[in-house]
């Protein structure tokens, strides 16, 4: 029987949709698996289940019964439990009192009876924590199982794991495996989210895939393999084909070819001629930690020529974005080497960088990184160069400059605003990422580092992007192109890297390279073990 | 088409406090009314005696002063995106540095000595700023609290100094002794107590709008305010923008605690600001981040200060329904903040 069932759900958000007619049957005492790509739905549609959002469309059975999940509390009532990737617990209050919190107010706390009951039951389930131990002192592992008392004291008969073993060391996720196992088959019903194939292969018994806010495909894992879901989960249609001309990179020479000038002289033009090769971009054995100091990236190594596009295809958060802060100086690497055009910039400030250097940086969040919103548009283009000539002289912002060059970057780069004074705030996102682009390939950059550059953007400001930096490809820029997207890294690329927990698996000819090839690779699996033809 | 533009814009800053002002007047009008007394009476006699009185309008200068110079502060940490509720410490620490530099560094003509004074008030004041600053930009400190904990450290510090050290010989209550007239700020209306204090506050103001109207400091401290991560993509150093904006708002109540010693009382007392700092920070939000604005909404709270006891005397409407008042625009600029927070919600949802 069908323990949860959904008929049509749809959710958008604006245009934008999330969520589009998801039918999905799970049975009571299974583990299910929904996978997908960031940005597929997934975590929307589990914010419908828990009483988050409301669906536009759509209806949740539970036991074959309709129900109406209008509130997190409705959603506890009915006994869904949701353990969040980052977990809501409260760090300074001990186990017990964050299981209870929230539980029903009575005159009598009674900590010390419920403390007895918590570890009564954390011991019936086999999750080993110390009831009156306070959560901050615990290591992840443990503050999960918390979590996941935190739902079966409230009575879920349905529990829903976002992500649960991206915090997690090896061993621990053995035994959180272990526990879910034991719980499905005391009966509960367990929804799995993760992007990692292995672990679904290993602990599942359905998937669900999704893809663009869609159901792709549910099957069983026996009838499928890892690389059908890959395919499935990542599609496989490249959706346009850009014309590109043949790689500009030769090997290097022993006679050191001639590079452009590393120093910014604002206004002078650029003297050097297109079609140099040349290694701009050396990166050797770097590593990078998070704010949390787990490493992020690992021992990556590689080299972008003058004229090249090195792509970096991977599913999001395996260290991509560490990677982009510490080529650009966001965070400082913790060993290894970045040498641009020879020099070594690995513990330049920001400031140094943009002062000195002809690096463009095209962020992943455009709103958040790359503007400010509640600027117009004209002072949003001179966020780099705004002390400089022409634009600062005699102390003070030369404004005419400033419309000037606002006016001259609309024409060029087909910006819909009507004029420089305009909010980038009421630009459409297309418009918004222009004026990125317009700031950050002018100047003439010698590296650009585009991470994610046509997130959220319809066809035509996609392709838009896409032109303007195989234009400069084109020019001679070095471009290291980051995306999730695994058909855009394989049109735009001349090499294709894969990342995976932070290394590079492979680096592959874009020439060369399948979908499903890399596909494979992406979510964890090597070459070495799977070979392919063709 | 242009100049409606125009008047629009200069019009569009001041319109929310004009219409808070304007709705708490209304309410306040109730409250007079449920007093039992004639509430057009009561404002007449309020803002007749306020603004339009010689003396009246002297001692509205004298109480916008402080309050405009802090409250210049709280805006300009406020464009870094800090909130600077610090001023009240701020302003007693620049009193001290004023009257120290007053008292203690003698012999000099007014020329130096005035100016040098001021700048003691301002440096006091900015290191009073650049405490929390630093904490908030190197230690990831909330200088909320910082700010707020300082104020009483700045206040009872004063208060040490004047019933102990700085104690006038044989004084009746805590106070210093009197600055010499080369520390003092010179009188600028014949029989008031208005001294060149509001001068320097609207010089103040002058240049702040420059700042941020022209210069480059004036674009960085706004693009760190309104988005630090993107500031620090482009290249500034958001850390150092944060200590010189906030040294700079203390040094700027700085000033008005300077100007209230060395222009209005000559001395340093205990407890002389009571409660500037605090009014400023409703006044810097009121105005929504627009000088002529602060200018204006100063005014305000000056004239309601001023005329509030008159008001009492005549129109025997208690000094509270002030309070109301004041607490009353805070109250509805809150409102228009949270509605138009609520329209641009909507706004982009539906983008």
């Amino acid at each position: 029987m069908a323990y949860l069932r959904l008929e049509g759900i749809s959710k958008r958000f604006g245009e934008f949709v999330a969520n589009e007619d998801i039918n999905l049957s799970i049975d009571a005492g299974s583990i299910h698996a929904l996978l997908g790509e960031n940005g597929a739905g997934k975590t929307t549609l589990m914010n419908i289940l828990c009483g988050l959002y409301r669906p536009d469309r759509g209806q949740i059975y539970l036991q074959d019964q309709p129900v109406q999940i209008t509130s997190p509390s409705v959603a506890i009532q009915q006994g869904i439990g949701m353990i969040h990737q980052h977990f809501m617990l409260v760090p300074k209050l001990t186990v017990t009192e964050n299981i209870i919190l929230g539980t029903g107010l009575k005159w009598r706390l009674n900590l010390r009876q419920k403390a007895a009951d918590i570890a009564a039951m954390s011991k019936s389930y086999n999750l080993e924590v110390d009831a009156l131990a306070r959560v901050e002192n615990l290591p992840v592992g443990a503050q999960q199982r918390v979590e996941i008392l935190k739902a079966l004291y409230r009575q879920a008969n349905l529990l829903i794991l976002d992500e649960p073993t991206a915090v997690l060391t090896p061993p621990e996720i053995e035994s959180l495996f272990k526990v879910l196992r034991q719980l499905a088959a005391n009966g509960q019903t367990i929804i799995f989210i993760s992007h990692k194939l292995e672990e679904v292969m290993q602990l599942c018994n359905t998937v669900t895939v999704l893809r663009r806010g869609k159901v792709v495909a549910t099957t069983t894992t026996q009838e499928s393999t890892r690389q059908e879901l890959a395919k499935l989960m990542v599609g496989r249609e490249v959706l346009f084909k850009l014309d590109k001309s043949p790689v500009l990179t030769s090997p290097p020479s022993p006679l050191n070819p001639p590079l452009p000038p590393l120093k910014r002289e604002v206004g002078e033009e650029s003297t050097t001629s297109p079609c140099q090769a040349g290694v701009v971009l050396d990166v050797k054995q770097l590593q990078v930690k998070d704010d949390r100091k787990l490493p992020m990236v690992r021992d990556v190594s590689f080299q972008i020529h003058s004229g090249e596009i090195l792509g970096i295809a991977g599913v999001d958060g395996n260290g991509q974005r560490e990677l982009a802060d510490a080529i650009t100086g966001l965070r400082t690497p913790t060993q290894g080497q970045i040498k641009l055009a020879g020099e070594d910039i690995t513990h330049w400030t920001p400031q140094q960088r943009v002062k000195h250097l002809k690096v463009g940086y095209i962020p992943e969040d455009r709103q958040k990184m790359g503007l400010v919103m509640g600027f117009s548009v004209a002072k949003n283009l001179i966020l780099k160069v705004f002390k400089y000539l022409p634009f600062c002289r005699n102390w003070f912002l030369q404004n005419e400059a400033i419309s000037d060059h606002a006016n001259t970057a609309i024409a060029n780069f087909d910006i819909r605003a009507e004029h420089g004074e305009a909010r980038v705030s009421q630009l459409s996102g297309g418009n918004q990422q222009k004026v990125v682009l317009a700031r950050e390939l002018s100047g003439e950059p010698i590296l650009i580092v585009a991470m994610q550059p046509t997130r959220g953007l319809d066809v035509g400001a996609t392709e838009y992007v896409q032109q303007s930096l195989l234009a400069e490809r084109a020019r001679g820029a070095a471009i290291l192109y980051i995306s999730t997207e695994l058909e855009e890294v394989m049109a735009m690329s001349d090499r294709i890297a894969v990342i995976y927990e932070g290394e590079f698996v492979d680096i592959l000819d874009a020439t060369t390279a399948t979908v499903e090839q890399i596909g494979y690779l992406m979510t964890g699996g090597k070459l070495a073990t799977q070979k392919y033809g063709d | 088409m242009v100049t409606s533009n125009r008047i629009k814009s200069v019009l569009l800053p001041i319109r929310s406090p004009l219409i808070a002002i304007a709705a708490a007047l209304l309410v306040g009008a109730g409250l007079i009314l449920i007093a039992g007394k004639n509430p057009l009476f009561a404002y007449t006699v309020l803002f007749q005696e306020s603004l339009t009185n010689y003396y009246g309008f002297g001692n509205t200068l004298t109480k916008t002063t402080p309050l405009l110079l802090t409250g210049l502060g709280v805006l300009v940490a406020l464009k870094a995106g800090q909130f600077n509720i610090g001023g009240e410490g701020q302003i007693y620490m620049g009193g001290l540095g004023s009257a120290l530099i007053g008292l203690y560094v003698q012999g000099l003509p007014l020329l130096i000595h005035l100016p040098l004074a001021l700048l003691g008030g301002f440096f006091l004041g900015a290191i009073w700023g650049l405490i929390p600053g630093y904490l908030k930009a190197v230690r990831g400190v909330n200088e909320v609290i910082t700010t707020l904990l300082l104020n009483y450290v700045g206040q009872y510090f004063i208060s040490y100094l004047v019933t102990g050290p700085m104690m006038a010989p044989g004084a009746p209550s805590p106070f210093s002794p009197k600055l010499p007239e080369s520390a003092q700020l010179p009188t600028i209306l014949p029989q008031t107590q208005t001294h060149a204090g509001i001068v320097i506050a609207l010089v103040a103001a002058g240049v702040l709008w420059v700042v941020f109207a022209r210069s480059p400091l004036g674009y960085q401290i706004e693009a760190v305010g309104q988005n630090p991560i993107a500031a620090r993509y482009a290249g500034m150093s958001v850390e150092r923008t944060i200590m010189f904006v906030m040294a700079l708002a203390g040094g700027l109540a700085g000033l008005a605690g300077a100007s209230e010693v060395m222009g209005l009382k000559y001395r340093l007392f205990e407890n002389f600001s009571g409660g500037y700092g605090f009014d400023a920070i409703a006044i810097a939000l009121l105005s929504r981040g627009s000088i002529p604005g602060i200018v204006f909404t100063s005014l305000f709270f000056g004239a309601l200060r001023s005329g509030a006891n008159v008001m009492q005397r005549s129109a025997d409407v208690p000094v509270t329904i002030v309070y109301a008042i004041q607490g009353l625009t805070v109250l509805f600029i809150a409102i228009s903040l949270a509605l138009e927070g609520k329209k641009r919600l909507a706004n982009n949802s539906v983008k």
